[in-house]
């Protein structure tokens, strides 16, 4: 019983943390930060995404960095804050301490989002329950909601000619969440609890991984020198290690009396888990990665699509079932094996970036990407100006919350050195007011 | 199985960490219901003439919210209303309302609420309406997750005749605010 809750719980709490915005703008690169999230420079985002850019020429471009190293200030804001961490210390403070598990602040947040002013009211009777959440109750999700996507931690290959062979892994993760409607009037909508009546959630969670053989050509179909139209395509042939899913439905059924003492809430937990972990057939199934660029004296545009057809089936896979017998013998969590060596599929989400830059001549530089995931699309544009040694930069943004941010920053460049900082704002679910990240980092070109 | 109490105590919980901030979390909680329905709400009295005695019921358990534990206790007040329905005789009516931890000791601690009124002469009914707003020391009763209450009604019989009736209870909040912790 108490685990399903505390999930749900879990949720809720999760559904509101602070933190989640600022994913979204915040990159290692304060450049990037300073840009609204945007990458002027062709930076290692455009060939992940864009398998054409590969066979893009390089551009004179003084300012793409070879290597950029994050200045940690943030580090040093979480050890000053450490004792929320401890749930010994009077100011333990478990949102918080979830807040930097889940959003490790590598940069200094000059300016936090101010915490809202809210009262919450609630009401306990021996037979009735509810809670007025106030301008907080819009942090309750009504739709779902959830995280995780796709993601290619290395790459290793060699090209000849425009012919890449290639190793990459892959990871994937899928984290889903809905509040059941009754849970959602009770919190969201303020309805009393009511007594014999289920109080659920419905959750589902996938985490995969394996790496993948992958042959691609990127080349030039028309035009010349720095200009013309760039096609590329890679076909990967997915080999799974493990994999492991699992669909829920839980909460708790209201007795007689709310809050009698005596009487108690029955738990209620469907769950079925499939998973085909390591040592097992391998997972198996093949996809592509298309892109396309055209680049035309100071303009170039790009459009790239990952992981199209991207199945892989898993031959030998088991499904067990988890649930809760309430019947008076058992009273417990049963698990059982339902099937066993089968074959069950799974499929990873397509990604798309679409992207435009225009170097304006002067030292000015502007752009704009489209980034389309698992989780829903970014907007980032962004414009910098160089004057020497200096760099402005500003940008703006629209998260995965569909909320505007904002970045702005510079940089002083001395040789082969820059020292950037930028500044990012972020928002939170229960306040209309921003927080700025300040982002420093050292590029070396 | 777990009691209703600790699942909405988490629920509660959660919803405090989560959408609190830096305001107040008020608990409203409807004592006369945990007391309504087991007859510990009415308190019948025959007091011959010129005694005082008193009247009470086995205290009842109120759930509180698991996890107030380590709230800070802003304010509590506990606000009622109730009937006396003085049949014959008359004197007056000292109303007590007790709260514990062990049901056992509820009415050997020092009452929270005494309110006065009086009751007859003869058949009358009054309205005798109540309202105190506890101290610190006695706050810390009502951050456990469960306490007892006990409503006691003392009956001093200044008139002649044999004083008959029945204290009848219609309403007993109590108002909690907490602010910040509530882990």
């Amino acid at each position: 019983m108490r685990p399903t809750l505390v999930g749900v719980c879990i949720v809720v709490a999760i559904a509101a943390l602070p933190g989640v915005a600022p994913a979204q703008l915040l990159s290692l690169d304060a450049r990037k930060v300073g840009l609204g999230g945007l990458d002027l420079h062709r930076g290692g985002a455009l060939s992940r995404y864009n398998a054409a850019y590969r066979a893009v020429p390089d551009r004179p471009d003084p300012w793409h960095a070879k290597l950029t190293i994050p200045i940690p200030l943030g580090i040093i804001q979480v050890l000053r804050d450490s004792t929320v961490l401890h749930p010994d210390s009077p100011y333990f403070n478990p949102l918080q301490a979830a807040n930097y598990l889940l959003n490790l602040p590598i940069f200094l947040e000059v300016k936090k989002v101010p915490a809202p002013t809210n009262d919450i009211a609630f009401g306990i009777g021996k037979d009735s329950f509810s809670i007025d959440l106030g301008k907080a109750k819009s942090s309750v999700p009504v739709d779902p909601f959830g995280f995780g996507g796709s993601s290619r931690p290395l790459d290793l290959g060699f090209g000849i000619k425009g012919v890449r062979a290639s190793v990459m892994l892959w990871i994937q993760d899928e984290v889903d969440f809905q509040l059941g409607p009754r849970l959602i009037g009770f919190l969201h909508d303020g309805q009393p609890a009511q007594t014999n009546t289920l109080y659920d959630a419905t959750g589902s969670a996938l985490a995969a991984g394996g790496f993948a053989p992958s042959l691609g050509w990127a080349g030039r179909i028309s035009g010349q020198d720095q200009n013309g139209v760039f096609v590329g395509v890679t076909g990967h042939y997915y080999l799974g290690l493990a994999y492991g899913q699992a669909t829920s439905d839980g909460g708790f059924i209201t007795g007689d009396t709310l809050f009698g003492g005596t009487n108690p809430v029955t738990p209620s937990l469907g769950m079925t888990t499939q998973y085909s972990k390591l040592g097992h057939k391998m997972g198996t199934g093949v996809g592509a990665d298309l892109g396309v660029v055209w680049v035309t004296g100071p303009l170039e545009a790009g459009f790239g699509i990952n992981d199209v057809g991207a199945k892989l089936t898993w031959a030998d896979t088991r499904i067990d079932t988890l649930y809760f017998d309430s019947s008076a013998a058992v009273n417990s969590t049963v698990s059982r094996n339902l099937q066993n060596h089968v074959q069950t599929t799974t499929k990873l989400p397509v990604t798309y970036l679409a992207n435009a830059m225009l170097d304006m001549g002067g030292g000015t530089m502007v752009g704009g990407e489209i980034l389309h995931g698992a989780r829903g699309t970014e907007v980032h544009m962004g414009v910098e100006q160089h004057f020497g040694p200096l760099a402005l930069r500003g940008g703006v943004a629209r998260d995965q919350q569909k909320k505007v941010q904002f970045g702005w920053g510079g940089g002083v460049r001395f040789l082969f050195l820059s020292l950037d900082v930028g500044f990012a704002t972020h928002s939170t679910p229960l306040s209309d007011q921003r927080g700025v990240t300040m982002a420093t980092s050292i590029s070396i070109y | 199985m777990r009691t209703m109490r600790l699942s909405f105590s988490v629920l509660a919980a959660a919803v405090l960490a989560t959408a609190c901030g830096e305001g107040h979390a008020i608990f409203n909680v409807d004592v006369y219901s945990f007391i309504q329905g087991t007859g510990g709400d009415t308190l019948a009295y025959i007091i011959p003439a010129g005694i005082n005695d008193s009247v009470q019921d086995p205290a009842r358990g109120v759930t509180m919210l698991k996890g107030l534990g380590n709230a800070v206790v802003d304010t509590v007040v506990l606000t009622g209303n109730a009937l006396i329905e003085n049949q014959t005789g008359g004197g007056n009516i000292t109303f007590k309302v007790f709260f514990g931890l062990d049901s056992n000791t509820v009415y050997t601690t020092t009452p929270l609420l005494i309110s006065n009124g009086t009751a007859g002469p003869g058949a009358v009914t009054d309205t005798l309406k109540f309202q105190a707003t506890l101290t610190s020391a006695q706050d810390s009763i009502f951050t456990q997750g469960k306490a007892f209450v006990g409503i006691q009604v003392g009956v001093a019989n200044t008139s002649g005749t044999t004083m008959q009736g029945r204290f009848q209870l219609h309403a007993l909040d109590l108002h909690i605010v907490t602010k910040e912790k509530i882990f």
